[in-house]
């Protein structure tokens, strides 16, 4: 068969007829304004309501209710009524991007409130940076939230890095420690914390990291990480991990007979949780915490706070992460009283970014120094485990339990 | 109603002539004849183009379209095979398969109405869609089949490792340490901790967690295959994982750990290799899957080869078509063109004949038989306008501007007696003119007659005045003498009185000598006064001279102005109580003697002087007496010499002359003064006078305050030729001299 130049050309020219499919070219969004009108704000969140961490998805969750029902019973935020909007992700990355992406494409909120995790967060970060919403208040201390998009992540909490570095200093201040084992967890969140014990060592001096442990996330086989610890005689091990490794790590650290050996944790761990877990324990375990304690002295925060909890029905859910929940929604509140009448995505960010003005939450202050500031908290503070219910905050490490 | 319009039209068509609508209604019925012709011409063409057009639309056209369609339809039935290729979910060949099953439809539609006869390639062409669609409807369920299989084995490698990750754990920290749980109390002790049992079991932990991820990882790099090459190594090397996961599954001591494991395992087996189910089904494992996908790949291939051949050959179909359309087309095209160049011809002759036509009509009717005819009727208005009637108007034909002809004609008659009438009403009116005139000049010559008979009265008055002067000088000149010689002889008696030799006394002398000095002064008074008389009557004599007497005589021309001006002045006071006015005189002495009419000249300047009294008496009379203190009534009289003329000015200081009356102050009977007082003759006659001379009279009007009146006269005497300018008969002047009335009339006493 002979297939002419012509016969070529003309079912070129008929191709040309065919209708085109529209192009699949990704076309960069001109944003409108989302999720704000006249007498409603809505927010989203995306954090665990199920699975391991579903305690600390709910509790985040609940704390940012109470502070919107306190302002909504009020009239809300210059006429608005704050909403709040939340998918469960299971503490699964995968499920939190497919969240993020309903909350922006379908529900239309107007930021994103208490994300929960780090590699959550992780997920979630990168979509929302392609769009002028906020990633306002996540329960993580991750060291990149801190570093990359400040234009999109406003964090209120301390990092991990602060809060090693806290654990550090203190060891060597009060305790006179030198030898230090650090067990962390074989993800970003481990990584991330023994960077900032690395990072803490390295600046403070006179302590040195003597032996380290990993194990695999969401299993409890911490055995052969206590074995490697234990084989370079710390005199204290920073961990870095959920409370039920955590947990089978000290009480198996206790039976290797490390009595003495002080165990410390970061925030993220959970310490009501590992106080249960530890029931019976008598070994000396530590967390440092970045909210104020919610049992200690009733400042107007905490009195406010549990007044919110009150009025919400959820008393018992009264607690550190609650808490944490309550100040991003109170900061959240702040900034959009700041912003007014005209709210939108632009005047909304700037509120967070007028450095000479503190934010006062009843006493609670957080601050953002500069453009690149995106987090309104640096404080730090310990807590000591006494038992499964008793949680006491200490100013310093020497502060030992009491052992019967 | 209607009928009786009708009967009126059927009437007025009767008296229908040829007259211009006619023409003209009749050369529009042409033009719009030539119009409908045109454009039924014109119709003709557009309906003969049009069928050519139908031609073109209803046939080619939609032949055209309808290829073009078949075209569009084949090569969308192209794209439909390497699309359904690509496509990844039932969904997506849903779609296109009903997209394929539209477009098969179509274009079995167009080929039946194209009657093309390659209606068996279209067939072929959906036959072979058909053959791959339902290949890749097997392929994509094989897929699901496979890939529902390897996630199968990855869950079951997850939860191996799990189970694995936990027992190494507890292995390696019991072989260790000797405990295994918390509520243990003392550890085992080292010979139970290391021994062979345990340490192979820990060997076996350890190869199971290697092995059992390295099974699950071959599946998918199988699922992930491109061609079929790699099938049969990768299964060797599955087979091989799969064997080593049971052989270290056998190193491994513990029971229940083992049969959980080992039931991962056999699923794992079974996912790739195939074999019974739990159920007792015979299933094909991931590896036989995937060849069966490579198969289907292979005949998809061959479809889409054969699609292409079919695809190509409707192109060259369709291609073919379009020619023998496009032929089709060029054929009707060239009808067309010839059908618009015979149209384009017609119309062009019957343009030509309608220009003629046109060019017909304009040039006889319009232009020769109306307007030429209109010319010739507006030339002769033309000519009527401008008075002349006399020319005929004879116009042809038989319409409205003959009509006009004929009209205008009728009225040049009329206008022709019209003009005769008018000439009469003319001469009644020149008469009557005349009458007018005849009668003014009557009044005038009547006035003139009072005039004469006035001046006769005081020209009688003047003789008579004379004659007693003359009467009276005798008698004056008996006193004038006598009083002389009677001052003499009273001289010489004085002189004898002071002789020593009459012996006198004293008393009686001084007594004589006083009487004597008293009637000398008596003497000397009777003599002036006499003196005076005289020259009142000399002055009186020589104003009442008549004109026959009146020759120029040289005199000093001051010395006579100023007698002039006390007469006057003497004549006012004598009439006025308390009159006084200053005088003011400046006379030239370059003047000396000169030759004129005295009489005129004391006339005159008695006439002004006395005027400009009356001027100063008047303002004064007018004004309070505190005013009267500030003003100082005032006459001047100047003389001077100004060229070949000497000029005589009198002015005062009086009310002076209102401007609008200025022009009227030389007319005969024109006076300001009072009735009874002036006549209006006084300036009137010393304008004639002085004209006589040949010199001027006028009044300065530049002055503010006051009047001044100038004379200006000839230094040389009036030669008889200026004399001979007598006035003319309007102005009765200059008939006789005569003095003024009663103001001017000097006293006597």
């Amino acid at each position: 068969m002979k297939v002419t130049a012509r016969t070529s050309l003309t079912i070129l020219l008929l191709g040309l007829f065919l209708p085109c499919l529209p192009a699949a070219f990704g076309v960069p969004k001109d944003f409108a304004l989302q999720g704000v009108q006249e007498k409603e704000v809505l927010f989203g969140q995306s954090a665990a309501l199920s699975g391991a961490a579903k305690d600390l998805g709910i509790n985040m969750r609940l704390g940012l209710l109470a502070a919107f029902n306190q302002i909504n019973e009020k009239g809300g935020v210059a006429g608005r009524k704050l909403k709040l909007l939340t998918h469960d992700d299971s503490y699964e990355p995968e499920q939190t991007a497919s969240n993020i992406r309903k909350l922006i494409d379908q529900d239309k909120v107007f930021a994103v409130l208490g994300g929960v995790g780090t590699p959550t967060s992780k997920a979630a970060v990168p979509i929302l940076s392609q769009t002028p919403l906020l990633y306002i208040g996540p329960f993580t201390g991750a060291s990149f939230l801190r570093t990359s998009h400040p234009d999109t992540v406003i964090n209120v909490r301390a990092s991990y890095a602060q809060e090693t570095k806290e654990m550090v200093l203190r060891l060597k201040k009060d305790l006179k420690v030198s030898r230090i084992g650090v067990l962390y967890q074989n993800d970003s969140y481990g990584l991330d914390g023994l960077a900032g014990v690395r990072k803490a060592v390295k600046s403070l001096g006179g302590v040195r990291i003597v032996s380290l442990g990993t194990y695999v996330r969401n299993t409890t086989a911490v055995k052969t990480a206590l074995l490697d610890i234990k084989q370079g005689r710390p005199q204290a091990v920073i961990i870095i991990g959920s409370y039920a490794p955590a947990a089978s790590f000290i009480r198996w650290a206790e039976k290797m007979g490390m009595n003495d050996v002080i165990f410390l944790s970061v925030s993220f761990v959970g310490v009501s949780a590992l106080a249960q877990e530890l029931r019976g324990s008598k070994t000396h375990v530590f967390v440092t915490q970045v909210v104020p304690f919610p049992w200690g002295h009733q400042t107007p925060l905490l009195k406010n706070y549990k007044k919110a909890m009150k009025t919400l029905k959820k008393t018992s859910h009264v607690g550190l992460i609650s808490l944490e929940g309550y100040v991003v929604g109170r900061l959240v509140i702040k900034a959009l009283e700041r912003v007014g009448e005209k709210l939108d995505y632009k005047s909304f960010a700037k509120a967070f970014k007028r450095s000479q003005n503190k934010f006062n939450l009843d006493g609670l202050e957080l601050f953002f120094d500069d453009a690149k500031d995106n987090q309104g908290s640096d404080r730090v503070f310990l807590t000591r485990i006494d038992g499964p219910k008793k949680i006491v905050p200490v100013s310093s490490l020497k502060a030992l339990r009491k052992r019967k | 109603m209607i009928d009786k319009k009708k009967i009126k039209t059927l009437k007025n068509l009767k008296n229908l002539r040829w007259n211009i609508s006619t023409k003209i209604y009749l050369a529009l019925a042409c033009f719009v004849l030539l119009i409908l012709l045109a454009s039924m011409l014109g119709r003709n063409s557009i309906l003969d183009m049009n069928e050519v057009q139908k031609t073109i639309t209803k046939e080619r056209i939609p032949e055209l379209s309808l290829a073009i369609k078949m075209g569009q339809k084949s090569v969308a039935l192209m794209n439909m095979a390497p699309k359904l290729l690509a496509s990844g979910s039932e969904k997506e060949v849903n779609d296109i398969a009903s997209a394929i099953e539209e477009n098969a439809k179509r274009l079995s539609e167009i080929q039946k109405s194209l009657k093309s006869s390659k209606q068996n390639l279209v067939g072929d062409l959906i036959n072979n869609l058909e053959l791959l669609n339902s290949s890749v409807r097997t392929t994509l369920s094989l897929k699901k089949e496979a890939s529902s299989l390897l996630a199968q084995s990855l869950q079951e490698s997850q939860k191996i490792n799990e189970a694995l990750i936990s027992e190494i754990d507890d292995q390696n920290f019991f072989m260790h340490t000797g405990f295994q749980t918390l509520t243990q109390r003392t550890p085992a002790p080292i010979s139970r901790r290391i021994r062979q049992s345990s340490l192979s079991h820990y060997r076996g932990l350890v190869s199971l967690k290697a092995q059992g991820q390295q099974a699950p990882n071959i599946l998918s790099k199988t699922s992930q295959l491109q061609t079929s090459d790699l099938i049969q190594p990768l299964r060797e090397r599955f087979r091989a994982a799969i064997d080593n996961c049971q052989k270290s599954l056998g190193l491994i001591t513990d029971r229940a750990f083992e049969k959980k494991i080992s039931t991962s395992i056999r699923i794992m087996e079974r996912a790739g290799l195939g074999g019974l189910s739990t159920s007792g089904e015979k299933m094909r494992g991931l590896f036989g899957l995937q060849e069966e996908i490579f198969t289907q790949r292979q005949l998809q291939r061959e479809y889409l080869a054969e699609n292409e051949r079919i695809v190509v050959q409707l192109s060259i179909e369709t291609e073919k078509m379009i020619k023998g359309i496009e032929d089709a087309g060029l054929a009707t095209t060239e009808m067309f063109t010839q059908t618009v160049a015979q149209k384009t011809k017609q119309l062009g002759a019957l343009n030509l004949i309608s220009l003629l036509l046109a060019f017909g009509i304009g040039f006889l009717l319009v232009g020769r038989h109306i307007i030429g005819r209109l010319k010739a009727l507006s030339n002769a208005m033309l000519t009527m306008s401008k008075g002349n009637l006399k020319v005929p108007l004879n116009l042809k034909g038989d319409d409205e501007i003959a009509d006009m002809g004929k009209a205008l004609e009728v009225f040049r008659q009329y206008a022709l007696e019209a003009q005769k009438l008018d000439l009469v009403e003319i001469q009644k009116l020149a008469i009557e003119e005349k009458n007018n005139q005849l009668q003014s000049t009557i009044e005038q010559l009547k006035k003139a007659q009072e005039q004469i008979v006035m001046r006769e009265k005081l020209a009688s008055l003047g003789q008579l005045t004379s004659g007693i002067a003359h009467e009276l000088k005798n008698p004056l000149n008996f006193i004038n003498n006598f009083s002389t010689i009677s001052k003499e002889l009273l001289e010489d008696l004085s002189r004898e009185l002071m002789e020593p030799e009459n012996n006198l006394s004293d008393e009686s002398r001084s007594f004589i000598e006083d009487t004597l000095k008293d009637l000398h002064q008596n003497m000397d008074k009777v003599h002036s006064h006499g003196q005076r008389a005289n020259d009142i009557i000399k002055g009186m004599l020589q104003h009442s001279r008549e004109q026959r007497e009146d020759a120029l005589e040289k005199i000093a021309l001051n010395r006579f102005i100023d007698s002039c001006v006390n007469l006057a002045y003497q004549g006012k006071r004598s009439t006025i109580s308390g009159f006084n006015v200053e005088f003011k005189k400046e006379y030239s002495d370059e003047l000396g003697e000169i030759e004129v009419n005295p009489q005129d000249i004391s006339q005159v300047i008695l006439n002004l002087v006395s005027n400009a009294c009356d001027a100063v008496e008047e303002k004064n009379s007018k004004l309070s007496p505190s005013e009267k203190e500030e003003f100082a009534p005032c006459i001047w009289i100047q003389t001077k010499k100004d060229g070949e003329y000497f000029e005589i000015r009198v002015r005062d200081n009086g009310n002076g002359v209102p401007k609008d009356k200025a022009k009227d102050i030389f007319d005969p009977f024109f006076t300001t003064k009072p009735t009874g007082q002036g006549t209006g003759l006084g300036l009137s006659l010393c304008h004639d006078m002085i004209f006589k001379h040949g010199g001027s009279l006028k009044l300065e009007t530049s002055r503010t305050e006051g009047a001044e009146f100038i004379v200006r006269l000839p230094l040389v005497g009036v030669t008889s030729s200026s004399k001979a300018q007598t006035p003319s008969a309007d102005s009765p002047t200059g008939l006789n001299t005569e003095s003024e009335t009663t103001d001017n009339t000097p006293p006597l006493s």
